[in-house]
């Protein structure tokens, strides 16, 4: 036994050891690689991930997750150009995910009713979820496969054996959903974006897809094919795209859910009329909610902003997206170090970066092994360069930021900057200079960068050290051969060069005319833009400017008609527009409008009046419909740009004299280009980082004079204002923007001082009434903005008008152009009749001194004050007029009102000025319906109202000119203004009723109707061989008298009664009696008859 | 006393997993050497078929060829070595149908007991280790399984054994999951009981060796722990399974060789997911024809 022991023990001894190596080596068994039998293009979601409470913060029962949608990508061209390009993002949304049957459901997270268990009236027991959207799937579970008799497999594959609710997976189709997903951009852009274009299919883009379970992050990219919808609106470029055979275009969206960890941020609530809501323009997040003890829907604004007390060694990074071009990066570096700065100065620790990877710190090179964040992730912040120019249609910039729509703190935001072809603007400006006179390369077979020049000098026209050069030049020619008098020369040419440039058109040669002001003027704006009399004017107009804020009642938040609420008529507006485009199309082509019945018949006549009311239609629905389009822009922070701008920025912007070792030479070409391409885009770049920071727009910079440093065009960055202003003012945050950084950033202390400030401040929802607040203006003053206005409009003549250097050309644009330029500028003669006018402004300073504690004056003190204003708009008025007047009057010889084609090849070469004369007569002979302000709506014709009597010895000038049709035009065209006129002046929407006597003929059927009602002796003297004219004095005022013989017509038209008319006559007699013309016709007195008599019982002849 | 004790190695080797157990047999005893020879080799051969014929018969036939080598290394103890080769009469394309079964090697000491006057009893421990030669190990990737086994063997009266015993068997496999789709999970832990008895009808140098006996065991298998817990923390955990046999045989021996018919039943005890045995089963009930000679 004792053997069988020993035994036992050995055997006892090698078992443990044998299990204990068993034991060992178990450990050290691998698993074989999975096999999967899962499809591999799906997508698998574990649900109870998805739907359990937020796990980044502790003991939190909150399911919700946070969502965005961005545009990553396009295709080239982008169909959809004008509504959705990349870049283009929606807001954040709280949502909750729901797994139904066959859907997973995103569900609005948020509820207009709290429901408090505390209150039993007060439950949401029969309130159903609101879905967002859902995407298809399946209900599964992965699970490696497994034996009946539980024994596993590495064999991964779906089982679908328990209830569908118990599955853990769900097999989702991302392709598969219930909504566009141009729709989650904003909620109108899904039909917005559909008018353009049809989506036909939508894939989920391979590796796309990316779930971070320990940062509660999931992503993914669908890819929507869409088909341009050509029987619906256009939304780009059509020609471009028919070149191109794009019949088709493909969007990419990137999808995103995610959460956040705990937050220190202080959610600030706004009030809805609080005081700095008119002081600064921060983006606000609404919080709309049903309150339960009134029974009414109630709302709480909270401040979008970042969190002002981040760490200061925790700063917001932005990344620059993969292919940001490297000469665009140190900007970035300025824009940090302005921003921090003001931060500091506003007490905050927020702080800003900018890098390329996650694994890089501040200040530090690109590691090899960069590590960048997906576009679109809203986790991150991102700087990037959209290269492809023909994904948007003309969009410079674009700076979203989200914030939590519960707290309103900003988590991320981008800063989107495009290449709409900044490159290809250097062949624009060399073109324009080369017929601008800016231009005037010193010696041709030399380039500009060989060619010496003077410090400081540039080549804008009119720089003053060129044209010393240029003069200098004169007088050395001079002397060379021999001349005498060369310092006469020099002077003379200095003085010309100085001169040349600017307001010696003729177009603003017929505007002196009209006006009265000097010929030859010396070029300078002073002719047009009065002086001030009182050096305090600029500070009372920066006091009265605050007063002139209104907003678009459509666009208020709280009050508003639920029936017709903005983008519901989107779609027929559009159509709309499509007539008058297609209208004025036929009219550039050439086209009559009216038919061809003649002019004077009851046809002509209704013809022309039913065309008239076409225009009132169309333009009421055009302007409606461009402040739609302003404001789907303005609400996602875009920047427009209008690629005439940036010639005149350039062209503004001028080439520089630049040192080269020890010498001066001017910029080459590319240097000039690279400058002025730098400069645009470090504008946009730092207006789009203000958007990010909270800064809303602030169209009020350009006329705050009282906050422009020295070099600056506006106080604001958050303005439009011209690229020329752009490229060559100083760069920077305005006064403006800084103070509305400190209110936003600050503590109390700063933000009392903050709003303390009287700087200026109006934004999108003022910028449609508003006439001061606007987008592109400059100037301070309104004649100083309308001056230059209506020289922008003649500069652009050459690019607008012409082929120029356009391989493809698409016209489609010119009727929106012209009409703002005709129309926009009338918002001065607005502002004077219904505001400034009839003592508006004393009545304004007044009331501003006695609510804000100034020293309230006499009534004459006013006056005196209110002087330089109606000095200013009566100028700015008088300017529209003579605008209109100048543009009628351009001859066909300088600027054809008749389009010009190539006659085989079809394609235009020039295009007329017909459709401006129409509009200068439309804005001037018709009744505008003028929306001025909420509390404002009237029909104006601006001949009925020209504003001080200055201007009312111009307005019957311009009137006349009109309507005695004696200028360059059509035929149909020619008494078109009379038919407007006519009508006009004889409803009682006008200010004088004797006014349509302008017109008037009286018509006598036989001589002795005419011999009884002036007697024999008038008509006698009438009627003399020695009195070709025919005219005749009776009770001691001038008329004069004609006859037809076809119709046996005696008429007889009053001097001061009927000037237009007796002009008409007198003329018609003058040529009858010389008989210089054997053709010479009636038909125009029987127009001038027909239309007066039309409205003053016509009975048809 | 001789007596054949083919039959009884067969039916335990139905105990274990068929394809990895070919050489693997009872542990020897002096009785089964034929010939006095420091060195003894036993070289076997088996056809096994179904028991009940079906139409395609040759899916159900097989032979196993075995050669077991074993020497003494002192008293009682002895090393072996067990080799074996299975042959199919039908195989897949490309596949031969022969293919070698694992080998054995190991070392067995035995130790008789005094049990009274005619009772006799003898223990047996082995340790051994199978090594991947067979093609099935190799596909499974097998390093090696390390097997120990007890067994006795009890004759009370002369001509009736009463044997049986334990054996534990740990594999030791690369991976976890068996190759293939629906592979299942490589067996960790093969541990089986069994037991038998044998009853020799003659025993004679002239007229050779008669014997009849019955066997019967059962085996628990454990899998290896599988790589996910997808219902429950508990469920990555590896399954076992028992699996049962018996047989029962009749054998003839004449001086080295050995002749010997059984009929044999085994499997699983759980059969998708049911408890579910058979004492007899017309695609399971083999009869097996084992020639031998011990040299």
């Amino acid at each position: 036994m004792a053997v069988m022991g020993e035994m036992a023990t050995m055997n006892g001894k090698r078992i443990l050891i044998a299990v204990a190596a068993s034991a060992l080596l178990s450990a050290c068994v691998d698993h074989r690689p999975i096999r999967n039998g899962l499809d591999d293009e799906a997508v698998y979601l574990t649900k109870s991930s998805l739907t359990a409470p937020n796990p980044l913060v502790e003991g939190s029962t909150d399911e919700g997750w946070l969502f965005k949608v961005t545009t990553v990508k396009s295709s080239s061209p982008n169909v959809m150009g004008d509504v959705v390009f990349p870049g283009l993002e929606g807001e954040l949304k709280y949502v909750k995910l729901r797994f139904q049957e066959s859907g997973l459901q995103i569900l609005d997270g948020r509820s207009i009713q709290r429901d408090d268990p505390e209150d039993p009236n007060d439950d949401l027991a029969t309130q159903a979820e609101r879905v967002l959207f859902e995407f298809a799937g399946k209900h599964v579970d992965i699970k490696l496969r497994e034996s009946l008799d539980g024994e596993r497999t590495n064999y991964l594959e779906e089982n679908t054996e328990k209830p569908w609710r118990d599955r853990q997976n769900f097999k989702v189709d991302f392709e598969n959903t219930s909504m566009e997903p141009a729709s989650q951009l904003l909620w109108v852009y899904g039909l917005y974006a559909n008018l353009c274009a049809v989506p036909l299919s939508s894939n989920l883009v391979p590796d796309s897809f990316e779930w971070d379970e320990s940062a509660q992050s999931l992503g993914f990219t669908i890819d929507v094919t869409y088909q341009l919808n050509w029987l619906g609106w256009v939304c780009t470029d059509l020609l471009h795209l028919y070149e191109r055979d794009a019949q088709t275009g493909n969007v990419q969206y990137h999808f995103a859910l995610f959460r956040r960890g705990e937050s220190d941020f202080v959610p600030q609530i706004i009030d809805e009329k609080d005081l700095v809501n008119k002081k600064y323009g921060a983006f606000q997040v609404a919080n709309t909610f049903r309150d339960h003890d009134t029974g009414l829907v109630g709302n709480v604004n909270l401040l979008h902003r970042w969190n002002p007390n981040r760490p200061e060694n925790d700063p917001v990074v932005f990344y620059f997206h993969e292919g940001f071009p490297e000469a665009f990066k140190p900007m970035w570096t300025e824009i940090r170090e302005l921003t921090n700065a003001v931060m500091a100065e506003a007490g905050a620790t927020l702080r800003f970066d900018f890098r390329d990877c996650l694994n890089q710190g501040k200040d530090e090179a690109i590691p090899d092994d960069c590590q960048r964040p997906t576009f679109g992730d809203p986790r991150y912040s991102f700087v990037v360069w959209h290269h492809s120019i023909d994904t948007t249609t003309g969009l410079l910039g674009y700076g979203p930021s989200i914030s939590d729509p519960r707290t309103g703190e900003i988590i991320s935001a981008t800063t989107n900057l495009y290449n709409v072809g900044l490159d290809r603007y250097r062949f624009y400006i060399q073109d324009y200079l080369e017929q601008h006179g800016g231009l005037l390369k010193p010696e041709a077979d030399k380039a500009w960068e060989e060619t010496v020049c003077t410090e400081g000098a540039t080549v804008a026209p009119g720089d003053p050290v060129r044209c010393a050069l240029i003069a200098e030049g004169a007088k050395n020619e001079c002397e060379a051969s021999g001349g005498e008098s060369c310092d006469a020369v020099r002077s003379q040419t200095e003085t010309e060069c100085k001169q040349s440039p600017r307001l010696n058109t003729q177009l603003f040669a017929e505007m002196r005319r009209v006006m009265d002001l000097e010929d030859g003027a010396d070029g300078s704006a002073d002719d047009f833009v009065p002086q001030p009399l009182r050096d305090g004017f600029r500070d009372d107009y920066h006091k009265v400017l605050g007063e002139l804020r209104y907003s678009y009642p459509p666009w208020n938040r709280f009050v508003y008609r639920t029936d017709q609420v903005p983008f519901q008529m989107l779609q027929e507006m559009q159509q709309k527009e499509g007539e008058f485009q297609n209208a004025m199309q036929d009219v550039m082509a050439g086209k009559n409008p009216f038919g061809a019945q003649a002019l004077y018949t009851r046809e002509g006549i209704e013809a022309q009046l039913g065309f008239t009311q076409n225009m009132r239609d169309w333009r009421k629905n055009h302007a409606e419909l461009q402040h739609l389009k302003d404001f789907l822009f303005s609400t996602k922070s875009i920047y427009t740009f209008d690629p005439n701008d940036a010639i005149n920025a350039i062209a503004m912007g001028a080439r520089r004299c630049v040192q080269r070792g020890s010498g001066f030479t001017w910029e080459s070409d590319k240097e000039y280009s690279d400058r002025i391409i730098e400069a645009v885009v470090f504008h946009v770049a730092i207006h789009e980082f203000g958007h990010n920071l909270s800064l809303r727009h602030n169209f009020y910079g350009s006329v705050d004079g009282k906050h422009m440093r020295e070099g600056e065009v506006s106080a604001s960055i958050m303005d439009y204002v011209t690229a020329w202003e752009e490229a060559g003012s100083s760069r920077g945050y305005g006064q403006y923007d800084e103070w509305a950084l400190k209110w936003i950033y600050g503590g109390d202390d700063v933000r009392a001082e903050a709003m303390q400030q009287d700087i200026l401040y109006c934004t999108d929802e003022h910028r449609i009434l508003s006439p001061l607040c606007r987008a592109h203006d400059l100037g301070i003053t309104p004649a100083q903005i309308t001056l230059n206005a209506i020289e922008q409009y003649d500069w652009l003549y050459n690019l607008r008008n012409r082929r120029a250097y356009r391989k493809f050309w698409d016209t489609s644009s010119y009727v929106g152009s012209v009409y703002g330029a005709m129309f926009d500028i009338q918002r001065m003669w607005h502002l004077g009749i219904f505001d400034w006018g009839g003592g508006g402004v004393q009545e304004t300073l007044k009331r501003l001194d006695q609510v804000g504690g100034g020293t309230v004056l006499t009534d004459p003190e006013y006056d005196e004050i209110a002087v330089d204003f109606y000095n200013d708009i009566s100028a700015s008025i008088g300017m529209t007029m003579a605008f209109y007047d100048a543009v009628i009057n351009q001859p066909a010889s300088f600027r054809n009102y008749q389009t010009e084609y190539d006659p085989f090849y079809g394609d235009i070469l020039r295009l007329g000025i017909i459709i401006d004369k129409l509009f200068s007569t439309v804005a001037y002979m018709d009744l505008q319906d003028i929306y001025y302000s909420p509390n404002v709506a009237a029909y104006v014709s601006m001949w009925d109202a020209p504003f001080g009597s200055q201007n009312l010895a111009l307005s019957q000038r311009v009137l006349d000119n009109m309507l005695g049709a004696n200028y360059d035009t059509f035929a149909w065209f020619k008494y078109y203004a009379l038919a407007i006129f006519a009508s006009t002046s004889n409803t009682n929407l006008v200010g004088s009723i004797e006014t349509k006597e302008r017109i008037a003929i009286e018509r006598y059927e036989n001589e002795m109707e005419l011999r009884e009602a002036y007697g024999d002796a008038a008509i006698d003297y009438a009627t003399r061989v020695d009195n070709p004219q025919q005219t005749f004095v009776y009770d001691s005022e001038l008329y004069v008298y004609t006859y037809l013989p076809d119709r046996n017509w005696h008429l007889v038209a009053r001097a001061s009664r009927s000037p237009v008319s007796y002009q008409y006559l007198r003329e018609y007699n003058e040529s009858l009696n010389a008989g210089a013309d054997p053709d010479l016709d009636n038909y125009g007195l029987k127009i001038l008859l027909a239309y007066y008599e039309y409205f003053n019982n016509f009975v048809g002849f | 006393m001789k007596r054949p004790a083919i039959a009884l190695g067969l039916g335990l080797c139905l105990a274990g997993t068929a394809y990895a157990q070919g050489p693997d047999a009872e542990p020897e005893t002096d009785a089964q050497a034929g010939l006095d020879l420091p060195v003894k080799t036993t070289l076997s051969s088996q056809f096994r078929m179904l028991a009940v014929v079906d139409e395609d018969p040759a899916n159900d036939q097989l032979l196993l060829y075995g050669l077991r080598v074993r020497g003494e290394v002192f008293k009682g103890g002895t090393v072996f070595l067990g080799a074996g080769l299975r042959q199919l009469f039908v195989a897949e394309p490309d596949e031969s149908g022969v293919d070698l079964q694992d080998t054995q090697v190991g070392f067995a000491w035995k130790t008789p007991v005094s049990f009274g006057a005619d009772a006799k009893l003898s223990l047996t421990q082995e340790a051994s280790v199978f090594l991947p030669t067979s093609r099935t190990s190799r596909v499974q990737d097998l390093y090696l399984a390390p097997q120990v086994r007890l067994g006795f063997a009890f004759e009370p009266v002369a001509g009736l054994t009463v044997a049986g015993g334990p054996r534990f068997r740990y594999r030791f496999h690369e991976f976890a999951e068996r190759a293939g789709r629906s592979g299942g999970m490589n067996t960790q832990l093969d541990t089986g009981l069994s037991a038998g008895i044998d009853y020799a009808i003659l025993d004679s140098k002239t007229y050779g060796r008669v014997g009849v006996g019955v066997g019967a065991g059962t085996n628990y298998v454990r899998k290896y722990d599988s790589r996910e817990s997808y219902e429950s923390d508990a469920s990555d955990q590896g399954v076992w399974y028992q699996q049962y046999d018996w047989e029962a045989h009749v054998g003839y021996g004449y001086s080295v060789f050995d002749l010997g018919v059984s009929v044999e039943q085994g499997g699983n005890v759980l059969r998708d997911g049911v408890v579910n045995t058979f004492f007899v089963h017309r695609d399971e009930t083999q009869l097996a024809f084992t020639l031998s000679a011990s040299l």
